[in-house]
């Protein structure tokens, strides 16, 4: 009796750590392959990049800028 | 029968007077760390080691094998979190573990030190998962903060087992004599005594 309930609790332990574990390393990979996307996505939505807080029009003008200057 | 029951009796009280011996020495050894008003060696002063070794003299007179393992396993156990720390007798925490480990097992059978260490770790374990969150607040990392909230329970039910299944005579009494003294000291820790 005392080693059945053991063995499911040792069952419990290593099914939720091994469990917690996969679930942190698929949460991660979903993250790392979604979040570009979304910033994307509401960046293009807002009009201008919510990382950087640039508008589109002043990006292509600064990225103008630069390549004038290079010319230079 | 009275015998048996004496002996339940003694086993129970002796780990009673053992909690207080090492309750006292932790609050002994915390005193400077301990910002709530529970702590009894605030309250009672340097006598507070003093009254230790008393209540440890009462349980080894009640039980000596029960209480002088369980009182190593504390000692073990209260060593996990200073592994690497140097102590003044120049070993760490880990040398010395296993060297009062070792003791404990010539003096008194590697079944009764077994069954002391699993017991006094599941009672770790309920105690860091208890106090998850006032240890959080002060800044203690714990067993619960180590290894998650559900890890820690699973772990304090495998430890409790597996300490019923190494020594299935002594384990009533014993549980019985540590549920008494920390329900008394979380009542008083509540305010209520």
């Amino acid at each position: 009796m005392l080693s059945t309930m053991i063995a499911v609790v040792i069952a419990l332990l290593v099914g939720y750590i091994w469990g917690k574990r996969d679930g942190i390393v698929c949460g991660n990979q979903q993250g790392a392959v979604s979040i570009p996307l979304l910033l994307r996505q509401q960046s293009l939505e807002k009009g201008y990049c919510i990382l950087c807080n640039k508008s589109k029009k002043k990006r292509m003008l600064y990225k103008l800028g630069e390549k004038r200057g290079k010319r230079r | 029968m009275w015998p048996a029951i004496f002996e339940f009796i003694s086993i129970t009280f002796s780990v009673i007077f053992c909690a207080i011996t090492i309750k006292l020495a932790d609050d002994f050894l915390d005193q400077d760390i301990d910002t709530n008003d529970y702590n009894f060696a605030k309250r009672l002063g340097n006598g507070s080691m003093l009254y230790g070794i008393l209540s440890m003299v009462f349980a080894v007179s009640l039980n000596a094998s029960v209480s002088i393992t369980l009182f190593l396993g504390c000692y073990i156990i209260g060593m996990f979190h200073d592994l690497k720390h140097y102590f003044p007798s120049h070993l760490n925490g880990l040398q010395e573990s296993i060297l009062v480990l070792m003791i404990g097992i010539v003096f008194w059978g590697w079944q009764a030190m077994v069954f002391s260490l699993l017991f006094v770790f599941s009672i770790q374990l309920v105690d860091d998962y208890i106090d998850d969150y006032t240890d959080q607040l002060v800044g203690h990392r714990n067993w619960s903060h180590r290894l998650g909230r559900v890890e820690c329970i699973l772990l304090f039910l495998l430890s409790i087992l597996a300490a019923w299944l190494t020594n299935e005579r002594l384990f009533a009494p014993v549980l019985l004599g540590a549920v008494i003294f920390y329900g008394t000291l979380l009542y008083y820790q509540r305010g209520n005594l």
